[in-house]
């Protein structure tokens, strides 16, 4: 398999429509606290279609939980999708609208890969509906989006960590919500599947799509992401064009560490010292 | 699966749920011919033979048809419910709480309807408990699972039960001994009663088929269901309340037959893959007629001697168990 399987995808489903004047996922006075400390608070923001925002941090400063309050799984006041409150929207509606990809899924029992993937396509079918070709086919290409093509028919218990969150990428694709929440989508990946899986996302935010990812990797977020959002882990957060935000002097006091910033080829580079 | 494999698994099946059925009518100390069994079964009379076959043999193999496949059904939705391929219907106390019921009024010399009545209420008692201890467990937990609390917090309750049932043996006096034995290894001995059993069976499947694909994807764990719009929550409740059910019917039917909730499924599950639409019902048939041959192998074995059916089953169990978990962690 080479990265090159993973051109971002016109095989896809195209989402509907261009960027919307309203925002997507709008998050009014979002608190969120863990004990004793606030990981965010006050957070006023707002994700449109056509954006790939990446969340920033250092560890522990509550990327997951937020992204867990964004995705509706975590109760929290003060998050819209579509201007209508989480709490308000039904799951099943919901989750045509919104997915989201965790950080690591322990799979419990055999299934092939492509059944795995087909989960994705949950909330689209009735009750007693069965998977049907159209299905199957959009499977097959979210498998073949994410560099998998060939693995259809794998065991996902005997995948290796990065071919496992890959499947969980494809599933999250052939669930086709306007907004994906990923928790490090890329952390397992080598280098060349780091790039593909992040030009594939980039490709879906250009299509209409709404995307947030939490990040490790400053120079995935500088060179793919259109938008970054900082979390400094005492509850403050700045959001802006990824441009704006990803300046050596923010991400120095953010991650407590010095971060020197290199140009070459026209690319901004951010190396630790 | 493809779906001619589907189709030749649920014949295969189909036909040996009813192959296991005629061997049940025909076996035993009483010699009957096929002739007498079909003139029996269609209502001609075949004269005390046909008694037999029609009071005695039949509703016992329709009980324990019906409680292999509540037990069967059970262990695949505590399966799911705990992603634990090796979970089981007894592992959350509800045996437990049955056998202290049953037991109870075994010591006191109660009569059987009694019996089986303190056995549905234990049972229920322990579901209750751990469904009030654990109800936080069932919910969707931020970035964690409730599953192993909720599995801790079932494992405690039946050993709280089996100390109050080793309690009950040691008090009891020797003549009631052996009936208490027979419970607790599963006995199908004197059961007329096959309604509630193969009936609650039939509905329990029926009711859960709908679920079975969010089931799938509580596979993948509460988070990625709850994000593929699946309500974990009530979902869970369900597959409890479900599993808890059959396990009820089955152990107020039978006592506590074992192995079955644990190897079937597991059986099932290396046949046709882990679909619950089809593991459910494969899972079903096969518990079933699986139970169904232990029995009339139980009776028949060392007739005149009656063994109680779990014994049977154990020495089957025991080893396709082994067999299964030593070939899976081959394949790993």
């Amino acid at each position: 398999m080479n990265a090159s399987d993973m051109s971002a995808s016109k095989s896809l489903p195209t989402a509907p429509a261009a960027p919307q004047p309203a925002p997507l996922l709008e998050a009014r006075g979002l608190t969120l606290t863990r004990g004793s400390r606030t990981l965010v608070s006050r957070l006023d923001w707002q994700a449109h279609g056509g954006q790939l925002w990446c969340l920033l941090g250092p560890n522990g400063v509550g990327k997951t939980t937020l992204l867990h309050a964004l995705a509706g799984v975590l109760p929290a006041a003060g998050v819209t999708l579509d201007g209508r409150a989480l709490a308000q929207w039904d799951v099943q509606q919901l989750a045509l609208e919104r997915g989201f990809m965790p950080q690591q899924i322990h799979d419990a029992f055999s299934a092939s890969a492509l059944d795995t993937v087909l989960l994705g396509r949950h909330p689209h079918l009735g009750r007693w509906d069965w998977e049907s070709d159209a299905d199957v086919a959009i499977a097959q290409q979210a498998l073949d989006a994410c560099g998998m093509a060939g693995f259809a028919q794998r065991d996902v218990v005997t995948l290796s960590g990065g071919e496992r969150q890959r499947v969980g990428l494809a599933m999250l694709l052939a669930q086709q919500p306007r907004v994906l929440l990923l928790d490090e989508p890329a952390s397992h990946q080598d280098l060349q599947h780091q790039v593909a899986i992040f030009t594939l996302l980039r490709a879906l935010a250009d299509g209409g799509r709404a995307l947030v990812a939490a990040v490790h990797d400053i120079n995935l977020a500088a060179r793919f992401a259109t938008h970054a959002l900082l979390l400094d882990g005492s509850g403050g957060t700045e959001a802006g064009p990824v441009g704006e935000m990803l300046t050596p002097e923010r991400l120095s006091r953010i991650f407590h560490h010095p971060v020197r910033r290199i140009d070459d080829q026209g690319r901004a580079w951010f190396i630790a010292e | 699966m493809t779906r001619s494999r589907t189709v030749a698994t649920f014949g295969l099946l189909a036909a040996a749920a009813c192959a296991a059925a005629v061997l049940s009518l025909l076996a035993g100390s009483a010699a009957v011919t096929p002739t007498e069994v079909w003139t029996a079964l269609t209502g001609g009379d075949a004269g005390a033979r046909g008694d037999i076959v029609l009071n005695l043999r039949l509703p016992r193999a329709l009980a324990a048809f019906g409680t292999g496949a509540l037990l069967a059904l059970a262990g695949a939705l505590m399966q799911v419910l705990l992603r634990n391929p090796l979970a089981e219907p007894y592992l959350m106390g509800i045996s437990g709480g049955a056998a202290v019921g049953a037991l109870s009024m075994l010591l006191i010399g109660a009569s059987l309807l009694l019996v089986h009545a303190a056995a549905a209420l234990g049972a229920a008692l322990a579901v209750l408990l751990v469904l009030g201890l654990a109800r936080h467990d069932f919910a969707l937990g931020a970035g964690h699972d409730g599953s192993p609390r909720l599995l801790l917090t079932g494992v405690i309750i039946a050993a709280g039960c089996g100390a109050v049932v080793t309690l009950i043996l040691s008090v009891a006096p020797d003549n009631k001994l052996r009936g208490m034995l027979f419970w607790l290894m599963g006995d199908f001995n004197g059961v007329d009663r096959w309604q509630p059993a193969l009936g609650g069976a039939v509905l329990l499947l029926l009711l859960m088929l709908p679920d079975a694909r969010a089931l799938n994807a509580l596979g993948r764990g509460t988070l990625a269901a709850q994000t593929l719009g699946v309500n974990v929550r009530w979902q869970r409740l369900r597959l409890y309340a479900a599993a808890s059910i059959a396990t009820a019917l089955a152990v107020t039917t039978a006592g506590t037959v074992g192995f079955i909730g644990l190897i079937v499924p597991h059986a099932a599950r290396l046949v046709v893959g882990n679909d619950q639409r089809l593991l459910l019902p494969v899972a079903v048939l096969a518990g079933g007629t699986l139970l169904l041959l232990a029995d009339t192998l139980a009776r028949t074995v060392a007739a005149p001697v009656q063994l109680p059916v779990g014994v049977v089953m154990a020495f089957i169990g025991v080893p396709s168990f082994l067999y299964l978990l030593l070939r899976r962690h081959e394949r790993v």
